[in-house]
């Protein structure tokens, strides 16, 4: 009997740690998504910008013009989590149809980072284009970017801080970091209303006036940069209302804004209750192309 | 020695060695479900809620079980009595202390909560300890001892991994790395279980011997 429950007590422990370690896998296996596969032309991938960040750079085989314009893509995650893998090949390659360079970029993430490092690699981002566009061959007066949740959140302080801003650090200083237009998806907009805004702490540290500074409506000035907002009306996570009120304080100040608000659409594209998104990904999709198509010289 | 000289008290030893070691495999079921619903989206209430009754039981049972072992030795054993009372209060402060964690979003929670289940663990193991001198001959017993000093180690390490990732994920790291050292933690404190299970069976065996 001794014996017995001796084997029962080191099979148990071996059980547990080969469970252990399928699980530990798992995790780590659901959160490295695999690299998005791109068919219309080549993909440059891991490529180093600013402070040692990196981004995934699609570059169209169909391409009519040269030097072509730039999409350049911003992951959501509540700036904690997130990666440029998670680009949607929906728009990536509504986007390269169209002729359009795509980057998907990496950044700083909180808590080992906290707020502005991020904005403050997107900007960088912006400014590493323009230094190299001739590498690229991108070309630097037609920079676009789209993002989503806390992506979105991004882009749109992006656009709305111009091209010099107290976010523009580091690397490439002589460019402008400023966008043509930009697309925000379902971004946080005013964080100091936003109640449901988790990880304020990790994010931005004991300094709560950064939420502030985190926030797009905090930037609205007269002749910003156009703004295509896309928001889920079914979003719990990123209120309607925050949309709303970008919006309305973009429209108050006269700057180009558009916003398209997606039936049963919750965050990040879930569909809500049994009718499908409406306008569904690709119609979004083609929305983002005809927006910043306005924008192109000679579009 | 323990007195179980009368029949009717040695049913009611048996039952304290069986609580201790039924308390302690049903924490070990306990932790690993709760490693494989760590950080998983859409997880039903009912399985949340079932883990951590099966936490709290899993807890409480060695906690009575060693308590009353305590109390059907001699007075003179102080030593061993103490022993038990002080590992019943570890495992009592380890379940606070893991509550405090569920229940606690703050950094200062977590501290005061980190404070608890280290506290807990030294009583624990420093019960453990006490125990050898009542156990500690013949071999296999002081082997159980042994057993049940290193499983002791074990579950706190593991407690102490889950609140250290805890306080790290506020400044340091990601939430798939606390993902990761949480599932490592429970892993580490589950397997203490099963160990400090086996080193009760083993006692028993040999003080019932």
């Amino acid at each position: 009997m001794p014996r017995v429950s001796a084997v029962a007590c080191v099979v148990a422990i071996i059980l547990i740690s080969l469970y252990s370690a399928i699980t530990i896998e798992g995790v780590i296996a659901s959160n490295a998504p695999p690299a998005v596969v791109f068919s219309l032309g080549t993909a440059d991938r891991d490529v180093t910008y600013c402070n040692s960040q990196t981004m995934d750079i699609y570059i169209p085989s169909v391409a009519v013009t040269h030097p072509l314009p730039l999409a350049i893509y911003v992951h959501g995650g509540g700036l904690t989590s997130g990666d440029k893998a998670d680009i949607s090949p929906i728009f990536l390659n509504a986007l390269a149809s169209a002729g359009y360079a795509v980057a998907s970029v990496n950044y700083h993430l909180a808590p080992l980072y906290k707020y502005p490092a991020q904005i403050e690699d997107l900007k960088c981002a912006i400014r590493y284009f323009r230094a190299n566009a001739q590498l690229y061959g991108v070309n630097g007066s037609e920079i676009f970017a789209f993002g989503t949740s806390s992506g979105g959140e991004l882009v749109a302080l992006a656009a709305l801080t111009g091209p010099h801003s107290q976010f523009d650090i580091g690397s490439y200083l002589n460019e402008s970091s400023g966008l043509t237009a930009a697309v925000d998806m379902f971004g946080p907009a005013n964080l100091t209303s936003y109640a449901s805004y988790s990880d304020t702490l990790r994010v931005f540290g004991n300094n709560q006036t950064k939420l502030v500074l985190a926030s797009p409506t905090h930037f609205v000035t007269a002749n910003s940069p156009p703004i295509l907002i896309i928001q889920g009306v079914n979003d719990t996570n990123v209120p309607e209302s925050q949309s709303i009120q970008l919006y309305g304080e973009l429209t108050a100040a006269r700057d180009q804004v558009q916003l398209v608000l997606v039936q049963n659409m919750g965050h990040m594209f879930v569909q809500v209750g049994p009718e499908p998104l409406s306008p569904n990904l690709g119609q979004i999709g083609q929305d983002m192309v005809a927006f910043f198509g306005k924008y192109i010289a000679g579009g | 020695m323990t007195s179980t000289n009368h029949p009717s008290g040695k049913t009611v030893a048996s039952r304290a060695w069986g609580l201790v070691v039924v308390g302690y495999s049903i924490t070990a079921v306990a932790l690993v479900a709760f490693l494989t619903i760590n950080g998983v989206s859409g997880i039903p209430d009912a399985a949340t809620i079932g883990t951590a009754g099966l936490v709290v039981i899993g807890l409480l049972l060695p906690t009575a079980g060693m308590l009353q072992l305590g109390r059907r030795l001699s007075p003179i054993e102080r030593a061993a009595r103490f022993g038990f009372a002080m590992q019943a209060l570890g495992l009592l402060g380890l379940l606070f202390g893991v509550v405090l964690v569920v229940e606690v979003t703050t950094l200062s929670g977590y501290f005061l909560s980190a404070a608890l289940i280290a506290a807990s663990g030294v009583s624990a193991t420093a019960g453990a300890v006490l125990l050898r001198g009542h156990y500690g001959a013949p071999q296999p017993r002081s082997r159980g001892i042994a057993y049940l000093i290193l499983g002791t180690l074990l579950l706190f390490t593991g407690v102490g991994i889950i609140v250290g990732s805890d306080i790290a994920y506020e400044y340091w790291i990601s939430q798939v790395e606390n993902t990761v050292y949480v599932d490592m933690g429970a892993t580490v404190s589950a397997c203490g279980c099963v160990l400090a299970a086996y080193s009760f069976f083993v006692l028993h065996n040999r003080s019932s011997s």
